[in-house]
């Protein structure tokens, strides 16, 4: 014990010998620096592109927030290229800035009674997907750093325009403020696509002295975006050279293969001040009857709220076709419109994130037409958080090189 | 230039930024991390109550902003590592020393290393009380503890550090 205190008391005096460690930084930059990041939560920050004509050219940009910025969507295998033409769509109307649906197919009525629905939904599904579009998912860090938030936009492909330019045309567009979302740390490289569509990353060293360990593994997480391109693999590369060195994650990637996220994510709510999203938790779960229990659930931490209300009693199964089936319980539940469609969205896209392709909701009661047919089996979305770019908005505020 | 700004740069900025990089280990992220400190502060200045020192508010501001990063990212990191195929990358040291420190003797650097095996609790008391020479006192009003346990969270601190300077072969101070 004597012996312990007296190498404490050592022990003590060698912490007086750690080096000082100064900011070697002037008082005026960091002021500078503060004030700039106070003062980009009021404006947006602009955003240059230069997006050559050939998909083989490469691509340099600087940008907002392109790491953050992803098209994988984690309850399946979301393309970019998602095509219409199996999609029983007879016309399509932006006119009151939702699209409306009116198809002859009966297996479409679902989507019909969105009509005369007083509610919009969340999510996209596949008869909202016009003719030429493409379904783009963002993955767009939450204020906190803590939730990507997945955000879907329907965006046209002029001919022969390479998928790369639809997307960066898109990010180019969103405001991520404006949804009560992260903007991040801008950056600079190059994006270049072969004449096989393998796409390489080059970014440059300075940049990355911006990033911080957060920044370094978001950078990581967006990759995933590329999976949207149909590839296994994006290559990284640092100043030209293969390889790309990040200091804070300790980690060194040339060949990022895509793809090897497990997928079994539940579903919440989370909100801004103007918007409500839905959005997966921080944990996977082998079982699905444990990832809707989970779902009843706030997790504070996160500042995701549940998306089934508590007193929601239901047993899970599969059936016939391998589509999930919700049987509620006989007590009656006075619950809104409005939540029971953010329940059900939130249980589809769960569903979707454990591979199931629909859902059955038995004895599900509602009072108004939220537009689902709960008759029905309920196909999951495609993809979650439809937004519509405000065409306005970018007009004004975007410069383009 | 904002006079709060001035005021608590000039006395307490090289505490503040000293404390950040010992609890983070890297010196861009203590760069990074500080000047959230100044964020909040300049955000909260007006509701400072005076309850406590203008110092030890700092200090709760500053180990809030590190422990919100660990937080954010130990939750990135589960989400990317988890399905990271280490097949094609390297894992190289996390934190690689820095400058300052792979300037000192072996000790010294060993000492620095050691306070990676403390949780953040025992780093912070370390920091707080041997690095920035904090009392007892001030170092439970920045943690919101009694000043019991931070003796407590000191002690078991010093044997971690202590033991993980023994298995390198280093017993003699």
């Amino acid at each position: 014990m004597v012996k312990n205190r007296r190498h404490d008391e050592k022990l003590i005096e060698l912490f007086n010998e750690l080096p000082e460690i100064k900011d070697h930084r002037s008082m005026n930059e960091i002021y500078s620096n503060v004030m700039d990041r106070l003062n980009r939560t009021e404006h947006r920050k602009q955003r240059r592109f230069l997006i050559p004509a050939f998909a083989t050219a490469t691509m340099l940009f600087l940008s907002g927030i392109l790491i953050m910025s992803i098209i994988r969507f984690p309850g399946g295998n979301l393309s970019i290229d998602q095509k219409s033409e199996d999609i029983h769509t007879e016309s399509f109307d932006y006119s009151n800035g939702r699209q409306l649906f009116h198809s002859n197919n009966l297996e479409d009525r679902s989507e019909q009674d969105k009509i005369e629905s007083p509610f919009e939904t969340i999510a996209l599904y596949q008869n909202m997907i016009g003719e030429d579009e493409h379904a783009i998912t963002l993955y767009i860090p939450d204020k906190n750093v803590q939730n990507m938030i997945p955000i879907t936009v329907l965006a046209k492909q002029a001919a022969d325009q390479p998928l790369l330019d639809v997307f960066l045309d898109v990010y180019d567009r969103i405001d991520e403020q404006a949804l009560g979302l992260s903007d991040f740390y801008p950056y600079e490289g190059s994006i270049s696509a072969d004449d096989d569509g393998n796409v390489t990353i080059d970014l440059s060293s300075n940049m990355k002295g911006n990033w911080g360990s957060t920044g370094e593994v978001m950078f990581m997480e967006s990759l995933e975006s590329f999976q949207s391109l149909n590839l296994d693999f994006v290559y990284l590369y640092e100043d030209g050279s293969p390889g790309l060195f990040f200091p804070h994650t300790g980690l060194e990637i040339f060949k990022y293969e895509l793809g090897k996220n497990e997928q079994h994510y539940p579903y919440f709510i989370y909100r801004t001040d103007h918007h409500q999203f839905l959005t997966y938790g921080p944990e996977t779960y082998a079982d699905i009857s444990e990832a809707l229990t989970e779902m009843k659930n706030n997790i504070d931490i996160y500042d995701l709220e549940a998306s089934i209300p508590m007193e929601m009693e239901f047993t899970v199964k599969v059936g016939e076709n391998g589509w999930l089936i919700l049987q509620f319980s006989n007590e009656p539940i006075d619950l809104d419109s409005k939540s029971i469609l953010t329940m059900i969205e939130a249980i589809l896209l769960t569903a979707k994130s454990f591979g199931y392709s629909g859902v059955k909701f038995e004895n599900l009661s509602v009072k108004e037409n939220i537009g689902f047919d709960l008759d029905q089996p309920i196909q999951v979305p495609i993809a979650p958080n439809l937004i519509e770019l405000d065409e306005d908005f970018f007009q004004t505020d975007e410069t383009v090189n | 230039m904002n006079s709060v700004f001035a005021e608590i740069y000039e006395k307490y900025h090289r505490d503040l930024f000293q404390f950040l990089f010992y609890m983070v280990r890297n010196r861009e992220l203590a760069e990074d991390l500080v000047q959230e400190v100044y964020i909040r502060v300049m955000k909260s200045y007006d509701r400072f109550e005076g309850k406590s020192s203008l110092k030890t508010w700092l200090f709760t501001i500053a180990r809030n902003v590190a422990i919100d990063h660990f937080r954010k990212e130990q939750n990135l990191k589960k989400r990317i590592f988890s399905r990271t195929d280490w097949k094609e990358r390297k894992m190289i040291d996390e934190h690689p020393l820095p400058e300052e420190i792979a300037m000192q003797n072996e000790k010294i650097q060993l000492l620095y290393r050691s306070l990676n095996e403390c949780t953040v609790d025992q780093r912070t008391v370390l920091i707080a009380r041997f690095i920035q020479q904090l009392s007892i006192m001030e170092t439970a009003e920045i943690l919101g503890w009694t000043e019991s346990k931070v003796k407590t969270t000191q002690h078991r601190a010093l044997k971690v550090v202590r033991k993980a300077m023994e298995k390198e072969g280093i017993d003699e101070w």
